[in-house]
């Protein structure tokens, strides 16, 4: 129950945000469910409203399948990838060595530039020409160039490996603020009783990093779906559709194509999903906590 | 009541540079304008308080405001031009905006259509002319200077039911860069023919060379040649038609398409890794020698020159297999087009006759190096495109592109193309899967 003292204190604070948070997430998620049932182009002063044509037209749609799948191959494999590096590099983090402090700002200024200039930048490595870093590093060594971009799921895997390199780092970093949280007198009962180091990771720091990992998958989760900047300075979406993630087809379908009332649709489908996807992750993700806490 | 009135100042800040921030996404501005009226109302009062009119409203009759310009080329490219309008006309400010081409641009002026901020002066293109044009966003500019001295086709590129809405002074050019060095090396002699060309790129593959650099997005248009001189020449409504259902992609691309495939993607002279390749390495595999030929238009030749200054570039236009050249890879460039909202539509109409100057003209030519397509003005384009532009300029070729022939359904079908031709170079479609791809595409849009 919300203190009513601390409601009217904070309520200016309060009001502000939640005005912001309207007019900027609320109003363009009402706006486009209701373009949703239209054919708007776009550009037309006029609209006209479909029913629900749109929603059943994308869910015969194979890019729109095609796009899901994508999204979900990549946000799947992101949570796992990222969560198996950023544990361990967590506890890199924080063991106590000197230049510590300079390893974690290392790691973490991956997250901080413009995605779309990882993107160009990981395209540079990726590039498939005797000019691309990679293909160049490996002609050293005769070696014939890899189409990274191109050649069945190496798009993909690219796309994954650029995310994982630009968000490990910051996610190390939640876990790192759990670590700090645990109490040292689990682990020296725990020494005092002869467990060995895998043992505390085992049965004390990893169960104490359930808050963190809830936290971290979930972030990772909404991220991955979310995902557009990345892949369309990386692949463009491509070759053909195999980066091809629902963000980028719902622009795609909206300014391109001029459909703003179908990529409504998706859009309104994908927050759907999304929002069913966080929820059981959360569920599941907090009964964890509750069954080791 | 102190704590309380702190605290609403903090949110008014906080709501204030958040808002400030918005504003500013994907453009860039000249300087913080205020909006047209109130700069309008602002000059005036300046003028009167300074109790002299401002230079030049008395001669030309113009008022003094405030014309916003969404522009398609970024500011420090136009500032030349802006530089000398505002020597000109002091008292029209331009409020300069830009949004980089082509999918920012459409999404930012599509915005701005639906919020009903239109800019006094945007750019049109083939992607949203059509839209524009009929949704009574541009003005009719058929009575201006500057379209009087369009030459008929960046003219008519614009045109609708006798009317005429966008100002395209210039136009790109295009067909194959080629390294005169490797030529001459070689003993290559420049291809007049499609089969040439096949030779050409035969002899480059067997030097070990790269015969075609192409991006992962436009590789599909060296199938043009044939296309362009063997079957759209004797039939130039071919879009047309495929457009109003009388005819199909199949029909006139089918063969030319299939032609492709066999000629030039199975000997492997558009290869596989072309799908991915960026544009920084489309540049630096040719002007590394690397690669041959490059495939593109006077903005291409620029990075390349400014890669390698002292490369030796030549240029041949896309062949077909006859060896006469009649029509070109290329298109007449975007339109700068006049709000039919704006309050200021002669301001505006003197911008686009001021870019309409023979001397004005020549410096929106330098800015994209392209053709200058206005009666009785030479195009100063760089030599290696001279004879191309001079043929151009004397109406001997025409140019084609094909996203410019699909009105309103352009970049629908462009996106498919891209797709599918990058589906097709990797074997995961045949020629025909190709063809109906692009036709239930453009079913799917129409049905829209």
């Amino acid at each position: 129950m919300l203190n009513p003292k601390f409601f009217r204190k904070f309520a200016p604070f309060i009001t502000g945000a939640f005005i912001l948070y309207t007019i900027l997430l609320i109003v363009p998620i009402l706006l486009s469910f209701a373009y949703s049932f239209t054919n708007w182009d776009g550009y037309s002063p006029s609209v006209e409203m479909v029913g629900v044509k749109n929603y059943i037209k994308i869910f015969h749609s194979e890019s729109m399948l095609s796009a899901l799948k994508n999204s979900f191959v990549f946000c799947f494999f992101n949570a796992v990838i990222i969560t198996l590096l950023a544990i361990p590099l967590s506890l890199v983090f924080n063991a106590g060595f000197k230049s510590r402090n300079f390893v974690r700002s290392a790691f973490f200024f991956a997250s901080v530039p413009s995605v779309l200039i990882i993107g160009y930048i990981f395209q540079l490595f990726f590039g498939p020409t005797e000019n691309g870093v990679i293909n160049s590093i490996i002609g050293r060594f005769g070696l014939k160039p890899v189409r990274w971009l191109s050649r069945g799921v190496l798009p993909m895997f690219s796309v994954i490996f650029a995310n994982v390199w630009r968000l490990t780092g910051w996610h190390a970093c939640i876990y790192l603020a759990r670590l700090q949280g645990i109490a040292e007198e689990y682990y020296e009962a725990a020494r005092i009783d002869g467990a060995s180091r895998r043992n505390l990771f085992r049965y004390i720091t990893f169960p104490l990093l359930a808050p963190a990992m809830t936290i971290s998958t979930m972030l990772i989760v909404i991220d991955g779906l979310k995902i557009y900047a990345l892949p369309y300075s990386l692949t463009g979406g491509g070759p053909g559709y195999k980066t091809t993630f629902m963000t980028q087809l719902i622009i795609k379908t909206g300014i391109g194509e001029k459909m703003v009332g179908r990529s409504s649709a998706m859009a309104v489908v994908f927050f759907a999903v999304i929002m069913v996807v966080s929820l059981i992750q959360l569920y599941f993700s907090r009964k964890r906590e509750d069954d080791v806490c | 009541m102190k704590k309380r009135i702190a605290a609403l100042w903090m949110t008014a800040l906080m709501v204030g540079s958040l808002t400030a921030c918005g504003g500013q996404s994907g453009e860039t501005q000249q300087d913080a304008e205020p909006q047209p009226q109130e700069a309008q109302e602002e000059a005036q009062q300046d003028s009167e308080d300074e109790g002299k009119e401002e230079p030049g409203v008395e001669e030309t009759g113009l008022e003094a405001c405030t014309l916003t310009f969404l522009a398609w080329y970024p500011q420090e490219k136009f500032q030349p031009i802006l530089d000398a309008f505002a020597e000109e006309y002091p008292e029209i400010r331009i409020e300069f905006q830009y949004a980089a081409p082509v999918a920012d641009y459409l999404e930012k002026m599509q915005v701005l259509t639906s919020t009903g901020e239109i800019p006094d002066l945007f750019y049109i293109a083939a992607e949203n002319k059509t839209e524009m044009i009929e949704n009574g966003y541009c003005a009719d500019i058929s009575g201006t200077e500057a379209v009087s001295r369009l030459v008929d086709t960046n003219k008519n590129t614009y045109e609708a039911d006798g009317k005429y809405y966008g100002f395209a002074p210039t136009t790109w050019v295009g067909g194959y860069f080629y390294n005169k060095d490797l030529f001459t090396e070689l003993n290559i002699e420049v291809p007049a023919t499609w089969d040439e060309f096949l030779q050409v790129c035969k002899t480059l593959q067997d030097n070990g060379t790269r015969p075609i650099i192409e991006r992962g997005e436009w590789f599909w248009d060296s199938f043009l040649g044939p296309f362009m001189n063997d079957y759209l020449v004797s039939d130039p409504d071919y879009h047309q038609e495929v457009m109003n259902g009388t005819k199909t992609f199949a029909d006139g691309w089918g063969p030319y398409i299939q032609k492709w495939y066999d000629d030039l993607i199975v000997p492997g002279y558009v290869g596989e890794d072309l799908v991915s390749v960026s544009s920084q390495e489309f540049f630096s595999e040719f002007a590394t020698g690397n690669a041959g030929l490059l495939a593109g238009h006077a903005g291409h030749l620029k990075e390349v020159q400014m890669l390698e200054p002292e490369f030796e570039i030549g240029f041949f236009p896309m062949p077909g297999t006859s060896g006469e050249t009649k029509v070109a890879y290329g298109a007449v460039d975007c339109a700068m087009a006049v709000s039919s909202g704006t309050e200021h539509v002669k301001e505006a109409e003197a911008f686009l006759n001021f870019i309409a100057r023979d001397d004005i003209v020549q410096l929106y030519q330098d800015m994209n190096g392209y053709v200058i397509g206005m009666d009785g003005i030479e195009s100063d384009v760089d030599p290696v495109l001279a004879d191309i532009a001079k043929q151009y300029s004397e109406g001997k070729i025409s140019v084609y592109i094909p996203q410019g022939n699909w009105g309103t359904y352009g970049t629908g079908l462009q996106q498919q193309l891209i797709a599918s031709s990058q589906q097709l170079l990797l074997g995961d479609i045949d020629c025909d899967t190709f063809m109906e791809e692009m036709q239930s595409k453009l079913e799917e849009l129409k049905d829209e």
